[in-house]
């Protein structure tokens, strides 16, 4: 049984049910005066109370969109992406003639950085068509440098498949849930592709490529690494800003340049787009953190990321831009000036980045939370800044019609 | 009342507490026969369990911060915003002038990301603006001569630029800049991997691929050649360390190479180095797989560079 999906969810509410009628009609045998009925009474009543527990949890983790499988919440590692199967990447480059995508002499191994699992449409009622609504492909990405690998869902948008822009190279935007968060949220609850849809549609965004992940990857399991290198551990960050854009590079028709790499996510999936592109900005030179945090979190998720609190300063948003120079990035903060924690943060990022390389946009609401709410009404206009703010190395053709 | 207050969520769980103790409480005046008795049950137990629901409810939203007002609960916020766009497309101009040279290859860089300063020397193949490789992209060889002073005969380094059809930029500075960011200091690898190579890359025909990007120090420079190759890949694929390159103090190497290779698959570069050091990592005495050892016993700079050429010209072109 899926952890997400009805079919847990009616499973409790039977028990909830179940549970409630069995107190009642237990009532009467424990209504004596002895210890033994008092027990009684407190047993089937913490019963009854436990399952509905149960249920609020198993509707809380849908409804935030948590943990979306059962390895997800205990903490394994996926099996079917572990490091065996990222490591058949072919020979060393030993004998002078290494091998690699499009490179490497004749009858090399082609490396396989990513493998397309599924390929389908975005749900509209008016149909899927791939160059008018473009198309979703669900797929593994293979870390060359880190041997991690990750689950993504990849958006290619209607131009892709569009004559016009047969010789375009797309620009491409990382997008990430937080932690924990589950991938499928991106597309049916904050809906990454049909926003970017519509808004290339009404011409406010530019049309770009999404790569949908989460912020640890699949092989890493249940801990919320933070996109950090670990000290002897996975090398997260590099395989976001250097092992998803070579994997995405050798598969797809889209720019190697770092103008046309960008990163968005909320909360985890927003420190992870920041410090990424803070970090790596001679390859991801565009970042949009929603509701992100500032200070390298540390708690029970996490463990131990950083080895050292010196190592842990590097990896903390606000330290950096304290005390390193400002890297060439373009940023976008988005937070509200009541109900979330990090809207001090926003403020001293964009002044203390002010007149450097660095340039900070900030997107703020009223009011808002840490919530879908919030992030659903903020990722509208963030794409459309988003999209705006990349570049591909090749010209953008007129858009017909 | 806060949504997301101490006081309400107190109050919730004390109410929870007390309608739960009022049940057992109650629970043999309940025990009749008929429709009243069973109401009342029914009615308690209801009671007991949506105050239950609430407070797990209500704290787990305290917990996350995710609706921190009733306004934003019931969906009657306020939805304005205000997008201060700053956003600049194309940051990147900072890569080109980081880097101030003049036309005989001697200049400046001053890294926008690391802050580390150095003075660079670049020697071109003689046939590199001619017209069969105007178009040729170039391996390049760096030679980290940071914190290094030169004693004796220095590499004919414009001639190893055209006998390997590489680009040679001969980076010197005072103090030595380390090959990682060193925590609470010097942040070398930004230095090495970001900022030279997008300088190089804005001013010169330059490949874009690890495999043809080496380097080559001397002393503590070779150690942080070494850790280059090794600790960041991505970057660069060879690497040759002259004289005693394990001396550097150990954060120079953080996390150490034998850790960082604890965590990741053995990365596909080559290096080179002198045998004779002492303290050589662990994991840099091996040999086989894809990371490639080779030792020479009184490496010479110059039988540096010369392997680094013969091994970029056999790697030209191909990703890696």
């Amino acid at each position: 049984m899926t952890l997400t999906g009805n079919w847990l969810l009616a499973l409790l509410m039977l028990l909830v049910i179940g549970a409630f009628t069995g107190v009642v009609l237990l009532w009467r045998k424990l209504s004596g005066r002895t210890w033994k009925h008092v027990v009684g009474r407190a047993g089937v009543l913490g019963g009854a109370q436990l399952v509905l527990v149960l249920l609020l949890a198993a509707f809380c983790n849908d409804y935030f969109g948590f943990y979306s499988t059962w390895h997800d919440l205990l903490g394994f590692a996926a099996q079917a992406v572990n490091q065996n199967q990222a490591q058949p990447l072919g020979p060393a480059p030993g004998a002078g003639a290494p091998e690699g995508p499009g490179g490497g002499g004749p009858g090399q191994p082609h490396r396989r950085l990513l493998t397309i699992r599924s390929v389908s449409g975005l749900s509209l009622p008016s149909g899927s068509v791939p160059d008018s609504t473009g198309e979703t492909q669900n797929v593994t990405l293979y870390g060359a440098s880190t041997g991690l690998s990750t689950q993504a869902i990849v958006y290619l948008p209607p131009q892709y498949f569009q004559s016009a822009y047969k010789s375009y190279e797309f620009p491409v935007a990382i997008v990430s849930t937080g932690y924990p968060g589950d991938l499928a949220a991106l597309e049916d609850r904050l809906k990454y592709p049909y926003r970017l849809l519509t808004g290339i549609n009404s011409r406010q965004d530019r049309p770009i490529v999404l790569v949908m992940i989460q912020p640890s990857p699949s092989s890493v399991g249940g801990v919320d690494t933070e996109c950090t290198d670990v000290p002897g551990g996975p090398q997260v960050n590099t395989f976001w800003a250097q092992d998803i854009p070579r994997a995405v590079e050798d598969q797809y028709r889209v720019t190697p340049a770092a103008s046309g790499w960008g990163v968005i996510g909320d909360s985890t999936g927003g420190d992870c787009a920041l410090k990424v592109a803070l970090m790596n900005s001679d390859k991801i030179s565009v970042a949009v953190s929603l509701s992100g945090d500032y200070n390298a979190p540390q708690d029970i998720t996490t463990g131990d990321l950083y080895g050292s609190p010196q190592n842990r300063e590097l990896n903390n948003i606000m330290w950096r831009v304290r005390n390193l120079p400002k890297p060439p990035v373009s940023v976008l903060l988005a937070s509200s000036r009541s109900g979330e924690s990090d809207y001090g943060d926003v403020l001293r990022f964009q002044q203390l980045t002010a007149g450097t390389p660095t340039h900070t946009s900030t997107l703020i609401r009223n009011e808002g939370g840490h919530n879908f709410t919030t992030w659903n009404a903020e990722i509208p206009p963030a794409m459309q800044w988003l999209t705006d703010t990349l570049r591909s190395s090749t010209p953008l053709p007129p858009p017909a019609g | 009342m806060n949504i997301v207050g101490k006081g309400f969520l107190l109050l919730l769980g004390f109410v929870t507490l007390a309608s739960a103790g009022l049940t057992l409480w109650l629970w043999p005046r309940l025990a009749g026969r008929g429709a009243k008795p069973v109401a009342g049950r029914i009615g308690l137990l209801l009671g007991t369990q949506l105050c239950l629901a609430a407070t797990f409810l209500f704290t787990i939203n305290a917990l996350g911060g995710f609706y921190t007002s009733w306004a934003q609960l019931l969906g009657d916020s306020s939805a304005q915003y205000h997008l201060n766009n700053a956003g600049v497309p194309g940051a990147a101009a900072h890569d080109t002038q980081q880097l101030v040279i003049a036309p005989d290859g001697r200049g400046r860089l001053t890294g926008v990301r690391s802050g580390v300063t150095a003075q660079l020397e670049v020697y071109t193949p003689t046939d590199y603006a001619s017209r069969p490789d105007a178009a040729k992209h170039f391996p390049v060889e760096i030679v980290d001569l940071t914190g290094y002073t030169a004693t004796g005969m220095l590499p004919n380094y414009q001639q190893l630029a055209t006998s390997y059809h590489v680009i040679v930029a001969v980076v010197t500075s005072a103090a030595v800049v380390p090959g990682v960011n060193v925590p609470a200091g010097t942040q070398g690898e930004l230095f090495w991997s970001q900022d030279l190579r997008t300088a190089l890359t804005s001013h010169y025909r330059v490949a874009a691929y690890a495999a043809d990007w080496g380097v080559a120090g001397v002393g503590q420079s070779g150690g942080a050649a070494i850790n280059l190759a090794v600790q960041d890949s991505t970057h660069y694929g060879l690497a040759a360390a002259v004289g005693d390159w394990t001396s550097a103090p150990p954060q120079d190497s953080w996390p150490g190479i034998d850790r960082y290779l604890g965590g990741v698959p053995s990365p596909s570069v080559r290096v080179l180095y002198n045998p004779g050091a002492p303290n050589i990592p662990r994991k840099l005495r091996l040999t086989g797989g894809p990371l490639q050892v080779a030792t020479q016993s009184g490496l010479t700079l110059n039988s540096a560079l010369t392997w680094l050429g013969a091994s970029i010209q056999a790697n030209a072109g191909v990703p890696a």
